[in-house]
């Protein structure tokens, strides 16, 4: 973002004249600000697919009443816990009972602003940024540990300890294997690390020898345990300590907590992309090619978008369910602005840039805003792959105990981690980039994948097909 | 640190109280605290008639109130030598299975969302509505059903009720076996219960555990085979007991495994006995208009979904029981979680409050 500000900065531009602090501080804040509404968008999603996506698992519905699908569940959600009385318990301590929800959200945020999206959409390109990242995450920590010691409750401290132990524990396996793409890639700049990686499916580091991907399994397991998600939410285990470090609280401090959490999600999934799955890289295109089919791309995008938006807005129009239903007025309003919005909105907002690309022809950026955008829609795709893994963990597995976390953390990830560093280093020094041995790894690493992902789907299906259970998804009581 | 567990817990099932001493996660020694849900169902059926007491006969146990009720009618008419018609006693053994499978599916089911697992819960109650839809049909109710009657059954079956069953049984075995790979044979349920909190069979027949609890402890010990009544001697079926098949016999997985194998064998029970439903309508038999048994005592009891539930019933020659005593499961169960909960952790204790089904208004009555 630094060259923006320069820009702007430069004679021409926007704050000619103005302070450089100013020029920085003010940039920065408005990314910031992007960043956020990003961030708070994706959290309240996250909510409202991780429900939907719950619900198909457990053979139910989930939310579908608020908005098409249920979809405006989250703001709405959202809004309810804004208006929650503010509890503070007696004998809580108050400063530190009130601190605690935003120094967790704190360090969920500061990781964004390291995260790149695209080639160019990164608020601070850190040149330090693996290190920034990881020193940043773990403030979450102190967070928890803050409201279970201040809750004055024995469940929320029992959560407050046991989440302290984990994210410290889990630390160490998850930043060994970072770590070891460090001593693959050589640079602890996230750019540099995605921009190493190729164009093309085994260029990226997941497949660049048996110890690679041996590290995205460590640090995603690990990962999923850093922020406290099933089968490692042990600091909020229900069943166990009631809530946890969150037992005592309400409305917004809790929505912080809840906001960190599923934001989160975004956060592992985003690192473990760039760091093995080549980030933003858009399979088969270079950031330049992408630059030069701007034009084409833009008329694919915008021709696509009308064509979907269309579609979906239609099937809202004209669904049978729609007037029936007997809703209070808010949630109507509420329903119809997020229908057009997602409908109707980008149709007709496509069909007009679509005509005035046409029309006027397209400016000199149009490559760079589309091999951008190309790249955010890659990025984006390949993250929610893995935040569906996350999602769908949670709904599958069992929880483990406090010993059992402790020992997978130090018995099976920790030495799996160094074994990943030293087999990477041997890697590289023993194997040539252009040997048979490389490029066989690369494409068995693949095939390996491709495997999984195979086996996957055969076990989802075969589970569909023992119990014929489905559920009506436009289903309404 | 002195921890306060329950009555309002989301792992108590019911209203339950620990008072836990423990040391960080360990504990150290617990205090069960019962008495939250007493409703004085015994003092209540010593002022009721017999017939009367029947409906209170379901809160006993809410999660197998036919089999609840089945014990009572039997103690009744033990006490009054009553000769049960035969489609009766085939439908009593019908609605038993079935609440035995719904009471297990609900056991394991929240045994595995104490675990931290929210989905086979799910699954188990996804099957058990179906169940309860059964049921509600034969009887209106889908709880608390007040169904059996002394010296019968309340109404005949409805006339798709084997069909229905016999549907639901055909989708219901893939179905457990689903659950089961799901819960079951997942390797962190496996960790979180195979050699947790084990109770060998000597120690488990001195806390006197009864029902799965007692065969997980590898005791071969079913009411249904050693001391049979109604049609039980007539079927065909194996008593699972726990082996250890993943840690030690009588460890929290040996509960869970006895469970699902039960409920096997509760579907083979309920096959049989669509054959063998007579012809002869007859439901209930010839009783006096007013009920009134001899003066004497009878100790009845039936193995209920949490093992053998028995009335102890005194009679003084008149319509109302001189005095009524219930030996529930629970109440034993209870008992054994204060000696196997020392040395745990609390993850382990909610583990073992699930595993060894421990269900509130058992205990107190």
């Amino acid at each position: 973002m630094r060259e923006i500000a320069d820009n702007l900065l430069a004679p021409g531009g926007l704050l000619e004249g103005a302070h450089p602090w100013v020029a920085y501080i003010g940039t920065m804040l408005v990314f910031c600000l992007i960043v956020f509404l990003f961030v708070a968008h994706a959290a309240g999603i996250y909510s409202w697919l991780e429900r939907r996506i719950a619900g198909r698992i457990q053979n139910r519905v989930g939310p579908n009443r608020v908005g098409p699908q249920g979809f405006a569940q989250w703001a709405v959600d959202g809004l309810k816990t804004f208006q929650k009385e503010d509890l503070i318990p007696d004998g809580a301590d108050s400063p530190l009972f009130r601190l605690a929800p935003y120094v967790a959200f704190v360090g969920m945020f500061g990781v964004f602003v390291a995260l790149p999206f695209s080639s160019s959409l990164v608020i601070a390109d850190i040149n330090v940024a693996m290190v920034y990242i990881l020193a940043v995450a773990s403030i979450e920590a102190i967070g928890i540990l803050l409201a279970g010691y201040a809750s004055n409750s024995k469940w929320s401290f029992y959560g407050g300890m046991r989440s302290a132990a984990q994210i410290v524990s889990y630390e160490v396996p998850v930043a060994l294997s970072i770590m070891s793409i460090i001593v693959v890639t050589g640079t602890l700049n996230l750019q540099d690390i995605i921009a190493g990686q190729g164009t093309v499916i085994w260029d990226w580091n997941f497949f660049y020898s048996p110890f690679t991907a041996l590290a995205f399994f460590c640090y995603f397991i690990g990962a999923i345990a850093e922020i406290n998600r099933a089968p490692f939410d042990l600091p909020e285990a229900e069943s166990e300590l009631v809530s946890g470090f969150a037992t005592e609280y309400s409305g917004l401090r809790f929505l912080f907590f809840f906001f960190a959490e599923w934001a989160n999600i975004y956060v592992i999934s985003a690192i473990a992309v760039i760091l093995f799955f080549g980030g933003w890289q858009v399979p088969g295109w270079e950031t330049a090619e992408l630059q030069a089919a701007g034009v084409p791309i833009l008329y694919t995008l915008l021709g696509l978008t009308i064509v979907g938006a269309g579609y979906f807005g239609y099937k809202l129009g004209s669904s049978k369910d729609m007037p029936r239903r007997k809703m209070v007025t808010g949630d109507t309003i509420a329903a119809t602005v997020v229908s057009v919005a997602l409908g109707w909105g980008p149709a007709i907002t496509c069909s007009v840039l679509l005509w005035a690309a046409l029309s006027f022809g397209t400016p000199a950026w149009t490559g760079t805003v589309m091999a951008n955008i190309m790249q955010v829609i890659a990025l984006m795709v390949k993250t929610h792959i893995l935040v569906f893994l996350v999602i769908q963990a949670r709904w599958t597995l069992p929880r483990l105990r406090v010993d059992q976390m402790m020992l997978v953390c130090w018995k099976y990830l920790t030495p799996a981690a160094f074994l990943t560093i030293m087999g990477n280093a041997f890697w590289m020094v023993y194997v040539h980039p252009r040997s048979h041995l490389q490029v066989m790894t690369r494409y068995g690493l693949v095939a390996a994948l491709g495997a999984l992902v195979a086996i996957y789907f055969m076990k989802v299906f075969a589970n569909i097909a023992t119990t014929k259970d489905t559920v009506d998804m436009h289903m309404r009581v | 640190m002195l921890l306060n567990m329950g009555p309002q817990h989301p792992s108590t099932h019911g209203v339950l109280r620990f008072i836990l001493k423990t040391d960080g996660e360990i504990i150290k020694s617990l205090d069960p605290d019962v008495g939250f849900l007493h409703r004085s169902i015994e003092r209540i059926g010593e002022m009721v008639t017999f017939e009367q007491f029947m409906p209170y006969t379901d809160r006993v146990d809410y999660l197998s109130a036919m089999n609840a009720n089945h014990a009572w009618a039997r103690a009744v008419e033990t006490a009054c030598g009553i000769e049960v018609p035969r489609r009766a006693a085939v439908i009593r053994t019908i609605t038993d299975e079935l609440n035995r499978i719904i009471s297990h599916l609900l056991a394991v089911g929240a045994l595995g969302m104490d675990l931290g697992a929210a989905t086979p819960f799910l699954h188990a109650i996804r099957e058990r509505e179906k169940v309860n839809d059964i049921i509600e049909a034969l009887c209106g109710a889908r709880l608390t059903y007040n169904y059996v009657r002394i010296g019968g059954v309340w109404y005949d079956l409805p006339h798709d009720f084997v069909d229905k069953c016999t549907e639901f049984l055909d989708k219901f075995e893939p179905a457990l076996e689903e659950f089961d790979r799901l819960l079951g044979q997942g390797i962190i349920f496996r960790q979180r219960t195979a050699n947790v909190a084990p109770m060998n069979a000597e120690d488990a027949i001195a806390h006197g555990l009864v029902g799965p609890n007692l065969r997980a402890a590898g005791v071969k010990y079913d009411l249904r085979r050693d001391e049979p009544y109604g049609i039980y001697p007539e079927l065909d079926f194996e008593v699972p007991i726990g082996t250890g098949i993943v840690g030690t016999v009588g460890d929290c997985f040996d509960r869970y495994w006895v469970r699902i194998c039960e409920m096997r064998e509760s579907v083979k029970i309920l096959r049989q006995c669509f054959k063998m439903l007579p012809e002869d309508k007859q439901i209930r038999a010839k009783l006096p208009k007013i009920l009134k048994a001899p003066a004497g005592e009878v100790y009845v009891p039936v193995e209920s979904s949490r093992g053998e539930m028995g009335y102890y019933l005194v009679t003084d020659g008149g319509p109302k029981a001189y005095r009524v005593r219930i030996r529930t499961g629970s109440f034993a169960a209870m008992k054994a979680i204060e000696t196997l909960a020392s040395g745990l952790m609390i993850a382990d204790l909610v583990a073992v409050i699930a595993a060894l089904d421990v269900v509130a208004p058992e205990i107190d009555r």
